[in-house]
């Protein structure tokens, strides 16, 4: 069974929120929901400011406390590593949601709408898109957002289903399962996101971490994250978060 | 009759909210890493279960019901009539 | 044989012009709460002024949360009255055991109420809660216990320490005789039934204890093993909760004694020995508290983590420092009122009635500030800090619940004997 853990490189990070973009539209994320987010971090007083930024997806904790406190085992681990949430279990009580250290979670708090750019649902926004592209691009709909995944078979892909569920980064099971990196790995124009087998020696992630320091987010909450980082620091007591979500829903 | 009944009634309840919860919690052998180690996803849960731990402690309790309400071997001595004023 | 009708005591099926009144306008509140919990099914939790933690700024527990777990902690009142009767033998405060009994199961019912609204998929909840509900997780524990445990087993033991006055009551004809022979279940009143009920009332009462501390305990729990919520992650968590239910559930059954005393003339029944008794319960139980706050402020001051700091600097001088500042002062007031009283060895109604409101509302301050302050200032990440200001669905849900609540126990208290019947009523 394959162990995926995600590496993400510090140094190379430019801050293009090109991940960001590709999670949402790969898994038609609603409004305002980021389950992959790009901080912006700054240090220090102006002129001595230093800048730095830093992906946060889902960490897929091996020992998560989102999965111990769901009251329903909608949130559950798999084998392979990938903290997953069934949709169809899930009763929305947003208990995993105050669990996680990391701010990971993202509740539907109304019908989600707004979803990504080539909306199906939003009828004028696809009539815009037909004119502007003549009809050559369709609003489109990945069909493998609704089926079920795992021996368990239960159905963990894509956001924004129904209103009152959680949900999160799910390492972009419905593409790991075809053998194809998640999105933000995919559409990282530097490099800067890896994403691979731990227990494979070749793969990228297990000769990264073999051969550089790298450090977990929170590790002193035992949370054990299957997301290292390399050419950094975690952020500190000084750490100022700036360019702040300015949507709320 | 009636201790016997509600003795009954505690045990069974105790021995449902036990087993239950003891399945419940899915627990597998020893090794792993995880505090909740359960089968990962769905696979191995028992439906229903919290019904029968709520049950069995329902049960429990309503043995006191039992316990008060069954009339005993022997005929009560002759009603005392109360009376409202 | 008394030729004029005969009349129920405690005011049972008497209705006046007030008492209809008063419903009415329980009724509207409660219309209004199951107008906004309607619409707010229909729109999303999005009309609420919740949001998500972290990128959103927002508080994801809120209102609803709180007030769930505030009547849980309400409900501690029947238990500790129905313990200390039976188990103490303090039969002076027998004539209050009933009032207290309701009180529980009429706020495990509101708390139940509380928590369905807050779920995105209420419906959902219900079922998959029976069907599929974990006990690693601490809501099994609130969630099983506080029903099966703790409001059935204060329904059986209402039911049967009720059966008596129920026998009473069936023999004068009325509306509601069926009922009351219901209940009787054929109650006789001989000794061997009254010492079959001691018995088992006395068993019931040792059995619900644990209950109590397991059902307020896992509430704590769910907040207090959170290791990312700063704040909540304390092991004083579980504790406090059952000390402050304490505070607030003898509070609010002082409240209603004294309510009732009033409203059904019952001076020779709520006797001034009863309020005295229940005064300094509350006076000690909020002493017990103010140790809490006491202890778990030495620890935050002294040396807490940053993320610690940054909440209590939130609450201290910050956005939460106003309800801060008021439920420390209402807590405070309390205690005073009660400690005089208690010096001087004079007691006086209206400053005991005075106390126990005060404590509830620093209950329901303190249990407000133990949910939110950490969801928007205690990220262990870097977010910028959030906000979190309920809107009218959420209010008009809580004070529709509290409708709901006041209007069950009028009702019952019309249909039944609120106050234990009298032993004297047995003879002749």
């Amino acid at each position: 069974m394959a162990r995926y853990a995600m590496v993400i490189d510090l140094n190379r990070c430019t801050g293009c929120r090109a991940c960001m973009e590709a999670c949402k539209v790969e898994n038609n994320t609603p409004r305002a929901n980021f389950w992959m987010y790009v901080f912006r971090f700054e240090e220090g007083e102006y002129p001595n400011t230093r800048v730095w930024f830093m992906p946060r997806p889902c960490m897929h904790c091996d020992n998560a406390p989102c999965v111990k406190v769901c009251p329903v085992g909608a949130r559950y681990k798999r084998p392979d590593g990938l903290v997953a949430t069934d949709f169809d279990r899930c009763i929305g009580c947003r208990y995993c949601e105050v669990a996680c250290p990391y701010g990971v979670n993202y509740f539907n708090w109304m019908k989600p709408e707004r979803n990504y750019y080539l909306d199906w649902m939003d009828r004028e926004a696809a009539a815009v898109l037909d004119r502007a592209t003549n009809g050559a691009v369709p609003p489109y709909k990945n069909p493998d957002l609704d089926k079920a995944y795992g021996r368990e078979q239960r159905r963990i892909a894509g956001g924004g289903h129904l209103k009152g569920v959680i949900e999160k980064c799910t390492f972009c099971v419905q593409r790991v399962e075809q053998g194809l990196l998640p999105a933000c790995v995919a559409g990282c124009p530097v490099f800067a996101l890896h994403f691979g087998d731990l227990d494979d020696p070749n793969s990228k992630v297990a000769q990264l971490l073999k051969n550089r320091p790298s450090f977990r987010l929170l590790e002193e909450t035992g949370t054990a994250p299957r997301v290292y980082y390399l050419s950094g620091k975690p952020p500190g007591h000084d750490t100022r978060q700036v360019e702040t979500v300015r949507a709320r829903v | 009759m009636r201790v016997v009944t509600a003795r009954v009634m505690i045990l069974a309840g105790l021995v449902f909210a036990a087993t239950s919860f003891t399945l419940g919690l899915r627990l597998r052998i020893p090794g792993i890493p995880m505090l909740s180690s359960a089968p990962p996803g769905g696979a191995g849960e028992i439906p229903f279960l919290p019904a029968f731990f709520i049950l069995g402690i329902m049960l429990m309790f309503l043995s006191a019901v039992v316990y008060e309400l069954i009339p005993g071997r022997r005929a009560p001595a002759p009603p005392a009539r109360p009376r409202l004023r | 044989m008394a030729t004029k009708a005969q009349r129920f005591p405690y005011a049972v099926g008497q209705f006046s012009a007030g008492a209809y009144l008063f419903m009415v306008l329980l009724v509207a509140l409660i219309g209004l709460g199951i107008y906004a919990f309607f619409y707010q099914l229909t729109q999303g939790l999005a009309v609420t002024g919740l949001r998500d933690i972290g990128t959103m700024g927002g508080s994801t527990w809120g209102l609803y949360i709180a007030f769930d777990v505030y009547f849980v902690g309400v409900s501690f009142a029947g238990i500790t009255t129905a313990a200390l009767v039976r188990l103490l033998n303090l039969r002076h405060l027998r004539a209050v055991s009933r009032m207290a009994e309701l009180l529980t199961v009429v706020s495990l019912i509101l708390a139940a109420f509380s928590v369905l609204p807050d779920l995105g998929q209420p419906l959902r909840g219900i079922v998959y809660l029976l069907k599929y509900a974990r006990p690693q997780s601490p809501f099994f524990g609130t969630f099983t216990m506080v029903i099966a445990g703790y409001l059935f087993a204060s329904l059986v033991y209402f039911f049967l320490d009720g059966r008596r006055d129920a026998a009473l009551c069936a023999r004068a004809p009325g509306r509601l005789q069926w009922f009351y022979r219901l209940w009787a279940a054929g109650y006789r009143g001989t000794a061997e039934e009254r010492e079959r009920h001691d018995r088992a009332s006395f068993w019931l009462s040792l059995a619900i204890l644990p209950m109590l501390v397991i059902a307020h305990s896992t509430l704590g729990f769910v907040f207090g093993l959170q290791v990312g919520r700063p704040g909540w992650f304390s092991a004083l968590q579980a504790p406090a909760f059952v000390i402050l239910a304490g505070v607030s559930g003898v509070g609010l059954l002082i409240v209603i004694a004294a309510i009732m005393r009033r409203a059904l003339a019952a001076e020779d029944r709520l006797t001034p020995e009863v309020f005295r008794w229940l005064g300094n319960l509350l006076m000690v139980l909020i002493a017990a508290y103010f140790y809490f706050m006491v202890v778990d402020w030495l620890t935050a001051t002294y040396a807490a983590p940053s993320h610690e700091i940054r909440i209590s600097r939130a609450i201290f001088f910050g956005r939460y420092a106003g309800i801060y500042w008021i439920s420390v002062a209402a807590m405070l007031g309390a205690f005073v009122l009660q400690f005089r009283q208690f010096t001087q060895q004079r007691y006086r109604l209206p400053q005991i009635v005075a106390s126990g409101l005060l404590a509830n509302v620093a209950a329901v301050g303190k249990r407000l500030l133990i949910v939110v302050p950490s969801q928007t200032h205690g990220t262990l990440l870097p977010y910028p800090p959030g906000s979190y200001s309920p809107t009218w669905v959420e209010y008009s849900i809580i004070l529709g619940l509290f409708g709901l609540g006041t209007l069950m126990y009028v009702l019952f208290s019309k249909a039944f004997p609120i106050i234990e019947l009298p032993e004297e009523e047995q003879e002749g």
